[in-house]
């Protein structure tokens, strides 16, 4: 694992890596500025590419996607009063009105260091807990795994937005996809194929996850864009504009401002990590959470929205911070830490890698690759947001008119390029409509995902499992660790869902915006 | 009485997913318990435990009323943006509308895609979508068809060397618009 990590290192600083790692950080970067648009749809195009390269230098050029990918969607906040992506809604908050007092480049300053030093606080948490983990989970047989996984389910749906039936309605309809194919515990059988040859492999893996997470938001988009919605317009004044280098020197002494405040931006971080570690869970509920938590704490609650660099600090912090929890779960269980890292795990199912306690054992170079490239790339694009803040007048008047189907032309292009199958693309279109309708209808796609990209190896840790009992079910009892997380599977939903009602019951918080 | 038409009238589409939904797990626990099958009991278990969740889900909405949908990221990012523009196509269609013309609209991409090919089909969705969503322009339309329906199919198929589709319609460029023969089910 060390001499790995070194390896990484040292291979981050070749010229392949630092291309493949500058390619996936500008092209993240860009899809995070645009509205609308965020790390999914940059995955999700791609991801048919990454096939045909060498799987270090694929994650590298993912990892470059995820880890910019936010600090774009944060410019947009600062400058337009929009999020480039859902987890940089609370970062307008204060980033906003900071921006309309003639600070904007100082803002995204702020930002970008906040960004950064949330990065590395996140990547440094998952580097120590790894070696504390690794030997546990070694001793996890089939029924552990087993287990381990429906928790991580049953958590899922209870972290996800919504009902919690719905959610785990969802999950399971995400592992009976995974039964249509050939399989079975003994002989392997046709299940669900209904005679087609093309559904004896199975639905593909990325076509069905760009399917129910990319085209059923590109559905939405296209939705809007029917609708008429045009952009937002860039409020900031700018007619004060300074030169370049003032404009620089203000966003440079920006990167020190999470400095000034040591508890937010801590306090942000472990928020952002420990969130990123529940699977399923977003960047949106970190940053709103820290947000929170920093205007409770602060002395001054009602400075809030009205231009707070603390805010900004508190948002930003966590949703960086939260790539390193993803991290986690991903790694050391195959479970994906959010939809970004379901991507992840497609791309790595189709390079035949599995995901799991041995992943790091045999694979170490990938996880490096994925850890080292996520905090190069945030300092890549903190250096890309201050150089850019002297041209805020660019970001264009976006007419999402031309942008969504232009979104969907490219999602369709990435499900062909898969295998080159036609047929994968019906196949992406109907996971699409599907997540479209589940999530109009209250059951979060999400979870579908997740249990989609997890149902294979329930399965076969199931079957495994019972097999080597000789179909004796208490197999799944048999072991202290077994018999934890089967308690832990039953207690957490009722707990939080006690938690829930008393939430309910209290008077909710007030919290005041500029308008 | 009226109260509780508006409310049907308003619940009716989440209901009738739930029932559809119900229906595809009953008729999956069905296929699975079935004696022939060989498929292995989690099916059953995992179909039958949703289908159990989905009926307590439907009670309850029956009794309660339905729980709305949830935010997809799109239209949250919408509703920061404000208001549709002035005079917009589409703005004075219900939003349900806008959902059926946005689903038609990714059914006919991905058709024309079928029978176009990549290039083709992308190119003139793209016009054809522009044509009646943002009429004036003619030439920034067919400028930004081109762009995304052919030069990035272009870069995909060409310098990368990826295979796109090129459609069930005779051939005109071979290897890049028609001439494929209809995928096997």
């Amino acid at each position: 694992m060390v001499d790995a990590f070194w390896a990484g290192l040292e291979r981050v600083l070749s010229a392949e890596v630092l291309l493949a790692l500058l390619g996936g950080t500008v092209f993240g970067w860009i899809i995070g500025v645009l509205p609308g648009l965020g790390s999914l749809n940059a995955l999700a195009i791609a991801l048919p590419l990454s096939f045909y390269w060498p799987p270090v230098l694929a994650m590298y050029f993912f990892a470059g996607i995820i880890g910019a990918a936010s600090q774009g969607g944060a410019i947009t906040s600062i400058l337009l009063n929009m999020p480039g992506e859902a987890q940089n809604a609370a970062t307008m908050f204060d980033g906003h009105p900071l921006a309309r007092q003639g600070k904007a480049s100082w803002t995204l300053g702020i930002s970008a260091g906040a960004s950064v030093y949330g990065a590395f606080f996140g990547i440094l948490v998952l580097v120590v807990l790894i070696p504390v983990f690794l030997p546990i989970l070694l001793a996890f047989g089939p029924a552990e795994k087993f287990w381990v996984m429906v928790f991580g389910l049953v958590t899922l749906a209870l972290s996800l937005q919504g009902d919690f039936w719905k959610g785990l309605v969802a999950v399971c309809v995400g592992i009976l996809l995974t039964f249509i194919g050939i399989g079975g515990p003994g002989l392997v059988v046709e299940r669900f194929t209904f005679g087609s040859s093309f559904l004896q492999d199975g639905l593909h893996l990325v076509a069905v996850v760009i399917g129910l997470l990319v085209v059923s938001e590109s559905v939405a988009y296209l939705a809007m864009s029917v609708r008429g919605t045009t952009t937002a317009r860039l409020v900031a004044d700018l007619s004060h504009r300074r030169s370049f280098g003032a404009e620089v020197l203000d966003a440079l002494r920006g990167l020190l401002v999470p400095f000034r405040y040591p508890a937010t931006f801590l306090r942000g971080s472990v928020i952002g990590t420990a969130i990123g570690a529940i699977p399923g869970v977003g960047g949106t509920v970190a940053q709103f959470l820290s947000y929170n938590a920093a205007m409770s704490a602060s002395k001054d609650p009602t400075s809030f929205g009205k231009g707070n660099p603390e805010g900004v600090v508190a948002a930003e912090s966590a949703v960086n911070a939260k790539e390193g929890g993803t991290l986690l779960p991903t790694f050391l269980f195959g479970i994906p830490g959010n939809a970004e890292m379901a991507l992840v795990l497609a791309a790595w199912q189709i390079h035949g890698i599995q995901a799991g306690p041995f992943f790091l054992e045999r694979h170490a170079d990938l996880a490096w690759a994925l850890i080292l490239g996520l905090f190069v790339a945030n300092v890549i694009a903190s250096l890309m947001t201050i150089g850019t803040v002297g041209l805020t007048s660019w970001v264009p008047r976006l007419d999402v008119g031309y942008m969504a189907p232009a979104v969907l032309v490219l999602v369709a292009i990435s499900l062909v390029a898969i295998r080159g199958s036609v047929l994968d693309l019906g196949v992406g279109l109907l996971a699409g409509l599907l997540g479209f309708g589940l999530q109009r209808f209250g059951y979060p796609a999400i979870g579908t995902v997740i249990g989609f990209v997890l149902g294979g190896s329930i399965e076969q840790n199931y079957y495994t499992a019972l097999q080597s009992a000789r179909g004796s079910y208490a197999v799944f009892v048999a072991s202290p660790i077994s018999v934890v997380l089967l308690a832990a599977t039953l207690l957490a939903p009722m707990v939080m869902l006690t938690l829930k009602l008393r939430r309910r019951a209290a008077p909710p918080l007030s919290r005041k915006r500029a308008g | 009485m009226n109260a509780a038409r508006e409310s049907l009238a308003r619940r009716w589409p989440a209901l009738t997913f739930d029932l559809a939904l119900l229906a595809v797990l009953l008729w999956v626990v069905w296929e699975s318990t079935r004696p022939t099958f060989r498929g292995g009991h989690l099916i059953a278990l995992v179909a039958g435990f949703a289908a159990a969740l989905l009926l307590l889900v439907l009670v309850r909405a029956l009794l309660a009323g339905q729980e709305p949908g949830l935010p997809i990221v799109a239209e949250e990012v919408a509703a920061l943006a404000g208001a549709p523009a002035e005079g917009a196509a589409g703005a004075s269609l219900p939003a349900w509308r806008h959902e059926w013309l946005a689903v038609g609209y990714t059914v006919a991409l991905f058709a024309l895609v079928y029978v176009l090919g990549t290039v083709l089909g992308c190119v003139a969705f793209v016009f054809g979508f522009l044509a009646l969503h943002r009429p004036r322009g003619v030439l920034r339309n067919l400028m930004m068809a081109l762009a995304v329906g052919a030069l990035v199919p272009y870069l995909f198929g060409g310098p990368v060397g990826l295979h796109l589709w090129e459609g069930v319609i005779p051939t005109l460029i071979p290897g890049w618009i028609g001439g494929a023969p209809p995928p096997p089910l």
